[in-house]
């Protein structure tokens, strides 16, 4: 039993290829069963826009090769199209390509925790058709614990990094919660559409939108049962407004300082937000000086938003450092769980040798009452315990840290167990390398 | 009133809970690693518990509460300083104040040891009707007093806001810090706590100098300790109807609690300086 990992992703396919490959709808769960019957004990299949990747369980032969022909025959490509592309992992290399995806370290985006989302979906939709065993549980849980260590030492998501969400999130940090808070858009073109879109995704409910062209305005305001305005109008509502998203393109200034400053007096200065993405800019920059007011303009928000992907950059080292210790954590645990048969198997062998000498012992004390009898039956079990227990802590600490492979042949010998299968370990970290090596790198793609 | 070697070494720990405290919440504010932030909550509660148990200690020991000398109410205070901001942190969110309070809480303390007074008051009751009102006058009193600590250190971390804002180029901490308008609350929650304690223990005050000690007005009523509470009090009511009127908020709420801190500071030390005793606070 050896975990396998073949996929590819956003790093190096294109997506005409990756839309190929992936699997929509229940696809995705037929291809989960046929994997399972040509041979694989386990299935994950990660299906995103940037990765298709299959985690399987999988024993002998040239077992990469027999998961691309899979991908191959069940869409029904060309093996030449999709093989430059393909990369494989083995064992522990496996594991840590799981942890690194989990962690949004292999994303598009550094340190996004969308894919997490995912990643639980996929071992969900496994689970559901039952191609979920030991190791993918495991392995998967192993996944969404790393995750949540890098997530919460390292805050790698926590900064932001699209304009959109910068400006949400800036908003965030100066009202707090936006349920309640009334948004109004000054142009109603796409930028101010899609951030728009974020706010009302963000609770905002209230909405006020300004264009030169009232059909326009209304085309935006009405499906979130806002107000459409005419520019002249704008002055007059501000006060009416927490948060102003202005991206007219009008020649000049649409919002004076004049404006603002009315508008605090009337909102008793509680804070105003305008973010100014138009070029020429819709709000006179001079409003920024007055107090609750914060004016944000297009460079302002990319650079923040540059800054913020900075910080995240910053912070992958320590987030690579917690998934090589996870690693390590999954394979040393793995490790020790392989060797549950051969301990299992002592524990029988020496509870028969006990349970045969006490039956000898129980014909010679024929005089001993019932509950005596049970009594020294249950001390020769006990002495079998106690006797097992230290070399058994010691036994699990060697598999964690060594080869149990090495460690069970020698109780093999020693105690003459037989026919003690042990349940495939995982390569240890050296031989993981190894297999990294194997698998076609970004340079060998390029 | 003088403390035993052992209260002294046990006060110096809690001290040093404190400041490690202290630091590693601040540490906490920049590292995010959760092992930090566990190490300080550890710190800080073990600190208060401590702490606690010597208040307590003490209280029974004398039959009444630790007031009754100027490093007794020093550390009173600082204990109740914590005890707010814990209440604080676990009710409000306002965890991230801990730098600043933690901080202030140990330089208090490493001020009670530089310059402590063990001496006790002169012809201060301590049982009786006239020692509760006195016990309950200097408890409130000192608890308005935390309030207004906390409200300074709210105040700080939102002018730091307002600063990152306004320079178009928040840093990493601008986003883990709490919102600016859940800070302006948070400031005006801790005033409206602690000007009605403020007010109760003037009233108190006065009770206590007039009815229970039977002072003449011309006696007590220009008493620094008086004055200088009473300039506390104007300045927080002031403050409150100027938020609650909603002519001033925000920036210049938060600089105002600023300055209010530092006119408590200015009192009680003018009242310790001036008139070292129970009205000292």
């Amino acid at each position: 039993m050896s975990l396998l990992v073949v996929g590819v992703s956003h790093k190096h396919s294109p997506v005409e290829v990756r839309e190929r490959l992936a699997f929509p709808g229940d696809s995705l769960e037929k291809g989960l069963t046929r994997l399972c019957s040509s041979g694989a004990a386990e299935a994950v299949i990660l299906s995103t826009c940037n990765r298709v990747e299959i985690y399987a369980n999988r024993d002998g032969g040239n077992r990469g090769e027999e998961l691309l022909d899979f991908l191959r025959e069940f869409h029904g490509i060309e093996r030449e199209v999709i093989e430059p592309y393909v990369y494989e992992f083995q064992g522990s290399a496996g594991a840590h390509h799981l942890f690194r995806v989990s962690a949004g370290l292999d994303s598009l985006v550094l340190g996004e925790t969308q894919i997490l989302g995912q990643i639980k979906e996929a071992y969900a939709r496994a689970d559901s058709v039952g191609t979920v065993g030991r190791l993918m549980h495991e392995l998967f849980q192993g996944a969404l614990r790393t995750a949540k260590r890098v997530h919460t030492e390292t805050g790698l998501g926590e900064a932001l990094v699209s304009v959109s969400s910068v400006a949400v999130d800036l908003a965030r940090k100066i009202f707090g919660r936006l349920d309640g808070k009334r948004v109004m858009l000054v142009g109603a073109g796409e930028t101010a559409e899609l951030t728009l879109k974020h706010f009302l995704e963000a609770g905002v409910s209230n909405v006020l939108v300004a264009n030169r062209t009232l059909e326009n305005a209304r085309r935006l305001a009405e499906p979130c049962e806002g107000v459409a305005l005419e520019l002249d109008a704008i002055s007059e509502n501000l006060p009416l407004a927490d948060i102003v998203v202005a991206s007219s393109g009008a020649p000049q200034a649409l919002i004076l300082r004049e404006d603002v400053e009315r508008a605090l007096k009337l909102r008793s200065h509680s804070p105003m937000f305008f973010i100014d993405i138009a070029v020429p800019r819709d709000v006179q920059p001079d409003a920024h000086r007055l107090d609750n007011a914060y004016v944000y303009n297009i460079d302002d928000l990319q650079q923040t938003a540059a800054e913020n992907l900075g910080r995240r950059q910053e912070q992958a080292g320590h987030a690579e450092r917690i998934v090589g210790d996870e690693v390590e954590r999954f394979a040393a645990e793995w490790r020790s769980r392989a060797i549950v048969p051969i301990i299992r198997s002592l524990h029988q062998s020496f509870r028969d040798v006990a349970e045969a000498e006490v039956r000898k012992s129980l014909k010679r004390l024929g005089h001993l009452q019932e509950r005596d009898q049970g009594e020294v039956q249950y001390l020769a079990q006990r002495i079998v315990q106690r006797l097992l227990h230290e070399p058994v802590r010691e036994l699990k600490q060697d598999a964690k840290e060594g080869d149990p492979f090495l460690t069970s042949a020698v109780l093999e010998r020693i105690f003459r167990l037989r026919g003690v299968e042990l349940e495939g370990p995982e390569p240890s970290m050296s031989e993981a390398k190894e297999a990294v090596i194997t698998k076609k790198g970004p340079e060998e793609l390029a | 009133m003088q403390m035993s070697t052992l209260e002294s070494l046990l006060h110096g720990i809690v001290a040093l809970l404190y400041l490690v405290a202290a630091i590693t919440s601040l540490r906490f504010l920049f590292s995010s690693r959760p092992n930090v932030q566990r190490v300080s909550r550890l710190c800080v509660w073990s600190g208060w518990g401590l702490q606690t148990g010597l208040v307590l200690w003490r209280a029974f020991r004398h039959d009444s509460l630790p007031i009754h000398a100027l490093s007794e109410t020093h550390l009173l205070l600082l204990w109740l300083l914590v005890t707010v901001y814990l209440i604080g942190a676990q009710r409000w969110r306002i965890e991230m104040a801990g730098p600043l309070i933690l901080s202030l809480v140990a330089v208090g303390y490493a001020g009670s040891f530089l310059w402590e007074s063990g001496q006790a008051y002169p012809e201060e009751p301590s049982g009786g009707w006239s020692g509760l009102v006195l016990a309950v006058h200097v408890t409130t009193a000192l608890i308005g007093h935390a309030f207004f600590i906390l409200a300074f250190a709210i105040g700080v971390l939102y002018i730091f806001q307002i600063r990152q804002l306004k320079s178009h180029r928040p840093s990493g901490l601008f986003f883990r810090l709490p919102a600016l308008e859940d800070l302006d609350r948070l400031n005006l929650r801790a005033v409206v706590v602690g000007l009605p304690l403020m007010t109760f223990s003037m009233v108190l005050g006065i009770y206590y100098a007039a009815g229970v000690r039977g002072m003449p007005a011309s006696e007590w009523i220009w008493h620094p300790s008086v004055v200088s509470s009473a300039l506390v009090w104007i300045f927080y009511a002031a403050l409150l109807g100027a938020r609650l009127s909603a002519r001033v908020r925000g920036r210049k709420i938060a600089v105002l609690t600023i300055l209010g801190f530092i006119i408590v500071i200015v009192s009680i030390a003018m009242a310790c300086v001036f008139a070292p005793g129970l009205g000292a606070l």
